[in-house]
């Protein structure tokens, strides 16, 4: 019995083995037989009722029910979570608790608190510091967070794992920079070896540092009057102010006031043109507000305020793959739909009466089986044919009539014996 | 095959929400964070609302000595990453370190996997539903006294060992692209338990599983092993899987199935090597789930969690017979499923080096060992129900028992699984026929290629129910080797001891 690596497992050749079953190669594992390796195997009794009386050994937390509908039972949930921040399987067991009665559930349910597994940004930052420090060796993590079991650290990592990217602007700009430091030059997405694959493909390049953003081509763009950029810090503002020196936000056109000159800026030279090219646009959809901004500086709250936003875009990637689904549905069954339809589709499909005075071969030969089969009756087989008229058939009969021999067809012809044929002219 | 027509069920399913943090150890490719990912998925897709939802207790130590020894178990539970270089010696003797290294919360995590497996039998037990799911479960390499392959508690022998109680056999199907020794080793020497294990042959973990390995003593037979290569497509393993499993049923007719899905098998695994995708994988779930037998599905392998999840995520609805869409709802653990954020995956394009002649040779090799099998073994001898005193040395009193005596056990298993049937096997009877059929077919010689063998005892190298067949039916020689049936009333005792003599030194 072999006892491998994870490595020696991955890193194995493909087996040697010829196609050959009954080759006398030695066996190089063996099942051991014994009283140490085998179980010895209990005594079968039939099922009875007493079967049914044994402990369940597991705690039931949810069971579905009838007696609720899809609809509420969502609407429930969703209340639930909203109001309270329950998650879902908690908001389930409260129901369950309550024998699926609605009502008894949410008036209890502002009777206990979920109690969140919270991480406060000093933790989280910490943790990054361990991270970097003591990579996946939550052990060494541990030992700057003495106060967080190894579990509740495991969970945050995997949480973080993958999000860490958005969330971390330090960690963006550093993987920016070595990116730029291998490509130099264009606009390429960035990869990052943990998030190869889950980089969102319309995060462009730019630079932290509000100061120096561009403006954005935004649809506010002057609309109203007080609504522009600043001309000094060059940030989007839906207030400006007018001064001597040109259109000012609120904070700038205060420090002139005050000073009578320009605020300072780090952006101060951008008016030459190589400044300008420096200048990186915000991830596409971005929009820069100096008043969200100075909201967020100024409210305490700053972190309510961001994680209601968060949330809130949670919520919004919830309904957006959820409208995804629904459009994958949709086109599934109108592509269903189109496949059943087509079986019925087939005939009216090629009855189409599209009257053209074109002569394809088909028509062309579909038409002297008419004419041997209807003699003149031009009206007949303008019927039958449903693409020409009868002046069409009549023209064709005289163009064709030597061509074709349609004479000898027509003698042939005998009238007591027109069956009707809608023959498809290849008969 | 014909197409399944999704049945509702009544599905339970076992999580607890501690599993995804234990933490095997750095660069370990095995995660439990991949159940909490399935489990997230679950609730997204809207699917843990339509089961019923337990939290396995924690099996307890005397729940685990079932199967492990003392020692171990006693081992496992004290051991613990500060104290572990007390343990160097014991360490080595239970195989505990690298493969299976010691980590925090090592015991909780098997005891919660244990726990599940357990509870998860009970229930279809108690008959109180029809398919149990437990994704902590499946641990398949863990032997009696030793840990292997990732692996420390083998959940899937508890389990089928509470089955057991209350079936009289239990089929363990194992589609995890390693070999599932630990339940195969369990369960050799017994003709209560069947396993079959689909899995890479040659030059891999954990080295067993020859096609040659077919059980010992009163298990002959009852082992079967499917080695196969690197690359096995969707195609492939069906054209092998439902042949193979549709003749184990008809021959060994279960009356519980235990399926180890193992995620290792998909195709892009860090450690496995074959090409199957999540629709080829959960194929073998829909498949078993049409005889309608109690179920009980355990995780296992499965080292690239992202398909991991989206694998067990997709067999819980086919367990449960409801379609998900392909776009994956949004969940905790979203990203993880970039680029696409789509439920299924495609193959890539690795070769596949089983030719279908290979399939072809181990599937009539196999043929030829399920042939041996006698027919429904032990149906005659446990018919006993009245009575209720029973001798405590299991199948011994096969012998006595007469055959005739099958009727009450037959009636019995109707009454247990009312729906049972074997609408895809074309040797069966008319669809809703059930057990009760078999002894028709039995008679009727010539429809099958299935016959009553006799077996042997493993001490004596006699067949067990020898004497009943020299009085009841006058055997002949069977031939082992024989390809095509002949006649079911050939095949005596003394033929039986000449051929097979050489097996009981086993």
């Amino acid at each position: 019995m072999s006892i491998m690596d994870s490595n020696t497992k991955k890193t194995r050749l493909p087996s040697p083995l010829d196609d050959d079953l009954s080759n006398d190669k030695e066996h190089y594992g063996r099942i051991r037989v014994g009283k140490d390796y085998q179980v010895p195997v209990p005594t079968f009794s039939p099922p009875t009722e007493s079967a049914q009386g044994l402990p369940d050994m597991a705690l039931q937390v949810w069971c579905p029910t009838d007696k609720l509908s899809d609809v509420k039972l969502s609407n429930y949930l969703l209340a639930a979570k909203e109001k309270f921040g329950y998650k879902e399987e908690q908001s389930l067991g409260m129901l369950l608790w309550h024998q699926h009665s609605l009502k008894d559930a949410i008036t209890d349910l502002a009777n206990f608190m979920p109690c969140p597994d919270e991480w406060t940004m000093k933790d989280k930052i910490l943790f990054e510091q361990a991270f970097q420090f003591h990579g996946k060796n939550f052990y060494g993590i541990r030992t700057m967070l003495p106060e967080k079991k190894i579990a509740q650290l495991v969970k945050y990592y995997y949480m973080w794992k993958k999000t860490r990217n958005s969330k971390s602007l330090i960690d963006k700009y550093q993987t920016r920079k070595k990116m730029k430091a291998m490509k130099n030059g264009e606009d390429s997405l960035d990869i990052d070896e943990d998030m190869s694959d889950s980089e969102l493909p319309n995060e462009k390049k730019w630079k932290p540092g509000c100061q120096q953003k561009a403006p954005v081509p935004s649809t506010r763009h002057n609309e109203s009057q007080g609504e522009g950029f600043c001309s000094n810090c060059h940030i989007h503002c839906s207030n400006c102010y007018s001064t001597p020196k040109g259109k000012m936000c609120a904070s700038c056109q205060m420090h002139f006031k005050r000073t009578g000159t320009l605020r300072p800026t780090m952006a101060n030279d951008v008016n030459t043109l190589s400044v300008l090219k420096l200048r990186k646009n915000p991830p596409k959809g971005m929009y820069l507000n100096h008043d969200d901004l100075s909201l967020l500086s100024i409210n305490a709250q700053a972190n309510a305020v961001l994680s209601n936003l968060s949330r809130e875009v949670v919520s919004c990637k919830h309904t957006i793959q959820l409208n995804k689904q629904l459009i994958s549905a949709l086109l599934e069954q109108q592509s269903k739909l189109g496949s059943s339809i087509g079986k019925y589709r087939a005939d009216p499909v090629a009855k189409t009466p599209t009257i053209s005075t074109n002569w394809n071969s088909a028509e062309m030969s579909f038409a002297v089986h008419g004419i041997h089969k209807y003699g003149k009756n031009f009206k007949a087989i303008a019927e039958v044919m449903e693409t020409k008229t009868e002046t069409h058939i009549k023209h064709f009969y005289n163009k064709y009539k030597n061509y074709y021999n349609l004479d000898t067809l027509l003698t042939e012809n005998d009238p007591g014996n027109c069956i009707m044929d809608t023959g498809d002219g290849k008969s | 095959m014909a197409q399944s027509v999704h049945s509702k069920k009544r599905v339970c399913y076992y999580y607890d929400s501690d599993i995804g943090n234990y933490y095997y150890g750095q660069g370990h490719p095995m995660k439990p964070h991949r159940i909490r990912m399935t489990h997230n998925l679950l609730l997204n897709y809207g699917l843990y609302r339509k089961m019923e939802i337990y939290r396995p207790h924690k099996a307890t130590a005397e729940e685990m000595t079932k199967f492990h020894s003392d020692e171990y178990i006693k081992f496992l539970r004290s051991i613990r990453p500060d104290n572990m270089s007390e343990y160097n010696k014991q360490m080595q003797r239970f195989n505990v370190g690298e493969d299976c290294p010691v980590f925090d919360g090592l015991y909780e995590f098997c005891q919660l996997s244990a726990g599940g497996s357990v509870a998860a039998a009970v229930k279809l037990n108690k008959q109180a539903s029809e398919i149990c799911i437990n994704w902590g479960g499946g641990l398949h390499h863990a032997k009696k006294s030793e840990a292997s392959g990732f692996c420390y508690v083998n959940d899937i022998v508890l389990g089928i060992l509470e089955l057991l109680k209350y079936h009289q056999r239990v089929l363990y199907i194992d589609v995890d692209v390693h070999h599932g020794d630990g339940v195969e080793e369990a369960f050799y020497t017994t003709d209560r338990v069947m396993t079959v294990s689909f899995h890479k042959y040659g030059e891999y973990f954990p080295g067993t599983g020859d096609l040659r390995d077919i059980g010992a003593g009163k298990g002959k037979y009852y082992a079967v092993n499917i080695p196969l290569r690197d690359g096995m497509d969707d195609e492939s393993y069906e054209s092998i899987f439902v042949p193979i499993i549709s003749k184990v049923m008809e021959t060994f007719q279960p009356s519980a199935v235990v399926l180890q899905c193992g995620a290792d098998s998909l195709t892009g695994d860090r450690l496995g090597c074959f090409n199957l995708t999540v629709r080829g994988h959960g194929k073998c779930v829909e498949f078993v789930k049409r005889y309608n037998l109690p179920f009980l599905m355990v995780g296992g392998g499965g080292y690239t969690i992202r398909n991991v999840s989206r694998c067990w995520t997709y067999e819980t609805s086919v367990a449960l017979g409801s379609e998900i869409a392909n776009e994956l709802p949004y969940n905790d653990y979203f990203e993880y499923f970039g680029p696409d954020f789509k439920l299924h995956i495609s193959p890539s394009n690795m070769a596949n080096q089983n030719t279908p002649e290979y399939l072809e040779k181990i599937k009539t090799r196999l043929f030829e060992n399920l042939r041996m099998l006698p027919h429904a073994p032990g149906v005659q001898v446990q018919a006993i129900p009245e009575d209720g005193i029973r001798d405590d040395s299991g199948g011994e009193d096969e012998d006595k028992e007469s055959p005739d005596e099958r009727n009450p056990q037959s009636a019995r298993d109707k009454r247990i699984v009312p729906d049972n049937e074997f609408s895809d096997s074309e040797d069966e009877g008319p669809p809703g026929s059930n057990r009760k059929d078999h002894r028709n077919f039995k008679g009727a010689a010539g429809t099958t290629p299935n016959r009553k063998r006799p077996r042997l005892d493993p001490k004596t190298g006699m067949t067990t129910d020898g004497t009943l067949l020299d009085a009841k039916q006058g055997s002949g020689p069977p031939d082992v080797e024989m390809k095509e049936d002949k006649d079911d009333k050939s095949g005596g005792a003394s033929g039986v001891e000449k051929k097979e003599v050489p097996v009981t030194t086993v």
